[in-house]
């Protein structure tokens, strides 16, 4: 059903089944806040854990342009019709995803999720690079240069990081910290909204093919650096 | 207390027409020397050290030294944003403050490639740290005009990165700008 298909505008979209616009709106309306909210509990806190300016500069640049996300698919949001409100962390009912909800302490807990979390945010606007609703499409591609640049912000301060045994010691209790809160971030296995998602060529993947290919890459990036990833609890690869 | 919030607007609109980075390393203007003494100040540091180039200001920022100075900077614009948010409210200030950011993405990174470039830097992390330190100085600045106070130490540094500078912060006990 969705092999041919391409919508262009949000004009278009207007004359598409309800359940294909509710699916973009979801997509839209989960980027919109997600992007929002992170940039509030992670990057701007961080700035304070930066330990010289320098590296308070690119903290501070790094959160202003997840802001700049936020803008891209608030726009994108309002352009299809969808309430302000729905796309502001305070004002919407919809929850921020849950790796939100650990508290940002120490500078190498930052570095690690840029490092990690940031490349799941690479897997989820990756699988956008294909999707039917074109501006859609196209806010994933506008997007992933600088996603793909603060996953490299965190790779190039962890591996500063570990080369002494105290910082590796660091990074290594962050990452202990950080990731059992991240293979969540790509939804349950059994989820009816990523099935309504791929039916409609909105996104191409399973939660569960995101989840596998995320601890995949996730597991060859610490080895290179003599890290390791905890073992998860049952519950957050289900 | 009367919040300004026309002076954070027109910080805003100007984000985009401002030659950022043009004038790195050069000997300073009067006007420049001046500005700079007033930034110098509030720090309570006295004398200017004027950086040669890029390689040197980024070993300077890469000193861990400098990161009280920024730290309390921190501080100061929290104090001030409390101030503008409780007289303004805070829909209004934030709404006004975020246009800086908007407006301020492009074109700073934009300059810092080109300043980089320039300098034969191939260097895409510094150029975000250039644009980064622009925005955020523009930022404090206009917290510091919403809430009254033009004489300010972040209105002059914000005034250097309007003029083409990189005000670099206190260090050995002088001030440093690029």
């Amino acid at each position: 059903m969705s092999a041919a298909l391409e919508v262009k505008t949000a004009a278009d979209l207007a004359q598409q089944p309800q359940e294909y616009q509710d699916a973009v709106r979801k997509i839209v309306i989960s980027h919109a806040v997600n992007e929002l909210y992170g940039a509030q509990v992670f990057d701007e806190p961080a700035v304070a854990f930066a330990p010289t300016p320098y590296w308070k500069w690119l903290t501070c640049r790094v959160a202003m342009e997840e802001y700049g996300h936020h803008v891209r698919f608030f726009q994108l949001g309002r352009d299809m019709g969808v309430p302000e409100e729905k796309m502001i962390p305070d004002r919407t009912a919809k929850r921020p995803l849950s790796i939100f909800e650990t508290p940002l302490e120490s500078w190498e807990e930052f570095c690690v999720i840029k490092f990690l979390a940031d490349m799941a945010e690479i897997l989820q606007v990756e699988d956008l690079l294909h999707c039917t609703y074109i501006p859609l499409r196209n806010a994933g591609r506008a997007t992933m240069p600088e996603e793909r640049f603060h996953a490299k912000f965190g790779e190039d301060s962890v591996s500063e990081l570990v080369a002494t045994p105290a910082g590796k010691a660091k990074v290594q209790a962050a990452i202990d910290k950080i990731w059992p809160t991240l293979p969540a971030f790509f939804g349950g296995s059994k989820s009816k909204n990523n099935e309504i998602f791929r039916k409609w060529g909105i996104k191409q993947r399973t939660n569960d093919e995101m989840r596998t290919d995320f601890i995949d890459r996730a597991q060859a990036l610490v080895a290179k650096y003599g890290l390791t990833l905890p073992e998860l609890p049952a519950e957050s690869v289900a | 207390m009367t919040v300004d919030l026309d002076a954070v607007r027109a910080i805003a609109g100007a984000m985009g027409a401002r030659p950022w980075f043009t004038r790195l390393g050069v000997p300073l203007t009067g006007d420049e020397l001046a500005l700079t003494q007033v930034a110098a100040g509030g720090y309570r540091v006295t004398g200017v050290d004027v950086v040669p180039d890029l390689a040197a200001a980024k070993a300077l920022v890469l000193d861990p030294a400098g990161a009280a100075a920024a730290d309390a900077d921190a501080v100061e614009a929290r104090v001030l944003r409390d101030r503008a948010v409780a007289a303004a409210g805070e829909r209004a200030v934030l709404g006004d403050l975020s246009a800086i950011v908007d407006a301020s993405l492009e074109p700073t990174i934009a300059a810092a490639r080109t300043a980089l470039a320039a300098a034969s830097i191939a260097d895409d992390e510094f150029a975000r740290v250039l644009a980064g330190a622009a925005a955020l100085a523009a930022y404090h600045a206009a917290l510091a005009k919403a809430c009254g106070m033009s004489d300010h130490a972040f209105v002059a540094i914000d005034a250097l990165f309007a003029r083409g500078r990189w005000p670099l912060g206190p260090h050995a006990g002088r001030f440093a700008v690029l």
